[in-house]
């Protein structure tokens, strides 16, 4: 017989706000149901209001731990890329998110956490701890993170900035990156609109960029953040606007 | 015991309701003592006191649900049961996140299905069908992740799983059953009285009394002086109780009366250090005064799980089976 291996759940000794809050957190059979369900009619809602289509989904390893970036236009960003990843993998599957929209408020905390399986991103103040707790358990539990590393959504459709805060997350890592083009959601879902409107939406997985390649300190954070940023603008088709980024 | 007598007149439907009731208050008053004089000890001692540990690890988790089933048993049996099967299932979860099988979601659905199953059949009043889903469930258990080819691990998931099961979805769903009787309300009342009343009263005379601890390594708050206090007292409060309530029954005599008393303070106890034993197990320490992590669901229901079965086949016993008195099957149909 193998030795006793099970262990109490990480987020035990935590309390309601602080397990929505944590990068720690696990789930059980309740939570995996609802986000089973949520997910299942998420990409059924995206196939038949907005006739999603997704490109490149041979790109996706067939194991975790893998990261997607994408381009941050609207809210339902996080929701799409979500919804095209295996079926298999969304326990693991851990979307990024502004902790101070998602986070502040209990139950939105909850929602963000039970539902979307939400991690939070504190934009303000130190943030050295939270992204060494993600880049751990991104390692440790092999999870799949889907990030936006231009850390807000573009108001004219343009890619704004990435943030270097994404190769502190991953330069090293050895996490396969994929880079991913959301192509619709801005028009569906811009960020003055309150509710989504009807427009096509597609996903472009791109081919996999070895974290490794990048050193883990400030410049290798930034060549990261830069590679990405013109990988998506190339995988977009769109010229970079002078003057920025 | 006359079995004839039992088909003609179920013996559970004579039993006096004001007797029972007068019992019943009277155990709620000595709980509210017991709690006041716990309370204006921890308020004498320091904030930092074992006294005031254990009651905010005891008494302060779990009582919003213990409420809420108190205010089910004003309602048809059907509530009460929900209520049951609600606290089955958060217990079962408590268990499973305590011990780690909540990763093993396989077990989990398995084992919660089963739970609902029993609750199904106490709704139903379909005795045998809840005797049977223990057993299948159980069985259910030991094979449902075999077809996943991942043997390491088979015997600890699977272990965990049937414990948990058992504990919280078998043990606690003979209430259910117990909700099929002509004085549910006021049985379960006496129940869940007397397994408070005897856990209030071990703490009770632990911390007034020597400390002489029962078992250190298992559990700091308990006392041997507690464990005797409680058993005699409870015992005693039992006795006096039964005269009352199972007035004019076969179980309406010391002998039975004293094995009932001493079954619940006995079977309460050690359903709390079994808990008690899981936890420290799995290294969670027992109190921590200054820790959002007060205990749970956990220990405010543990002295329950093992006199809940107990308590109802004793009852079944000694004043015929269950629910027998009861439409069955009222559900699924087909008769007994």
């Amino acid at each position: 017989m193998n030795d006793w291996d099970m262990q109490p759940a990480k987020d035990l000794h935590l309390t309601g706000i602080e397990r929505s809050r944590s990068y720690v957190r696990e789930a059980g059979l309740s939570e995996s149901l609802i986000r089973w369900c949520w997910l299942c009619g998420l990409r059924n809602w995206f196939c038949r209001w907005n006739g999603l289509k997704i490109e490149g989904l041979e790109n996706l390893p067939s194991e975790p731990p893998y990261v997607l970036i994408a381009n941050h236009a609207s809210h339902l960003d996080a929701l799409v890329m979500a919804s095209i990843v295996p079926r298999q993998h969304r326990d693991r599957m851990f979307a990024l998110a502004a902790a101070d929209v998602f986070f502040e408020n209990p139950l939105t905390a909850a929602f963000a956490a039970s539902v979307v399986n939400a991690l939070p991103v504190w934009r303000k103040g130190n943030q050295q701890v939270g992204l060494k707790q993600m880049r751990e358990r991104l390692q440790d539990e092999k999870s799949i993170y889907i990030l936006f590393p231009e850390g807000a959504r573009t108001r004219d459709g343009n890619l704004l900035p990435f943030k270097p805060g994404i190769g502190m997350l991953l330069a090293e890592t050895g996490t396969p990156i994929l880079p991913c083009y959301l192509n619709g959601t801005f028009e569906s879902l811009p960020a003055h609109q309150k509710f989504p409107s009807r427009h096509p939406i597609t996903v472009t997985v791109g081919q996999s960029i070895d974290s490794k390649q990048f050193q883990n300190r400030k410049a290798g954070w930034v060549e990261l953040a830069n590679t990405l940023k013109e990988t998506i603008q190339e995988m977009s088709g769109k010229p970079a606007p002078e003057g920025l980024g | 015991m006359d079995t004839a007598s039992v088909t003609e007149q179920p013996v559970l439907a004579v039993i006096p309701d004001d007797g029972v009731r007068i019992v019943t208050v009277g155990l709620a008053v000595a709980i509210g003592v017991a709690y006041g004089i716990l309370h204006w000890l921890n308020k004498r001692s320091s904030e930092e006191s074992r006294v005031g540990a254990i009651i905010r690890h005891h008494w302060q988790p779990g009582a919003w649900i213990l409420g809420i089933l108190l205010v089910t048993l004003a309602l048809p049996k059907y509530f009460t049961i929900v209520a049951i099967t609600a606290l089955s299932l958060l217990c079962f979860r408590e268990f499973s996140r305590t011990t780690g099988v909540f990763r093993e979601k396989t077990i989990c659905a398995v084992a919660t299905l089963g739970i609902l199953l029993l609750n199904f059949a106490a709704i139903d009043n379909y005795s045998r069908l809840f005797f049977a889903g223990g057993a299948l469930t159980v069985a259910l258990l030991t094979v449902c992740t075999i077809p996943f080819d991942k043997p390491k691990g088979y015997i600890q998931r699977t272990a965990l799983g049937t414990m948990g099961f058992l504990l919280f979805g078998y043990s606690l769903g003979y209430v259910s059953l117990l909700c099929n009787t002509p004085h549910s309300r006021l049985l379960i009342l006496f129940l869940l009285v007397a397994v408070t009343l005897n856990d209030m009263l071990v703490f009770l005379f632990s911390a007034v009394g020597p400390k002489s601890w029962l078992l250190p390594h298992t559990s700091l708050g308990r006392t041997r002086i507690g464990a005797l206090g409680a058993l005699v007292v409870t015992t005693v409060l039992t006795c006096f109780s039964g005269m009352v309530l199972f007035d004019g029954t076969p179980l309406a005599a010391l002998v039975p009366l004293l094995i009932l008393g001493v079954g619940i303070s006995v079977l309460g106890q050690l359903g709390d250090l079994l808990v008690a034993a899981i936890k420290r197990d799995v290294g969670i320490p027992e109190t921590r005064p200054n820790s959002p992590n007060r205990g749970g669901l956990l220990e405010r229901f543990d002295s329950l799980i093992l006199v809940a079965p107990a308590y109802v086949h004793f009852l079944s016993l000694m004043l015929g089976p269950i629910g027998s008195d009861l439409p069955q099957r009222v559900i699924t149909g087909g008769g007994p």
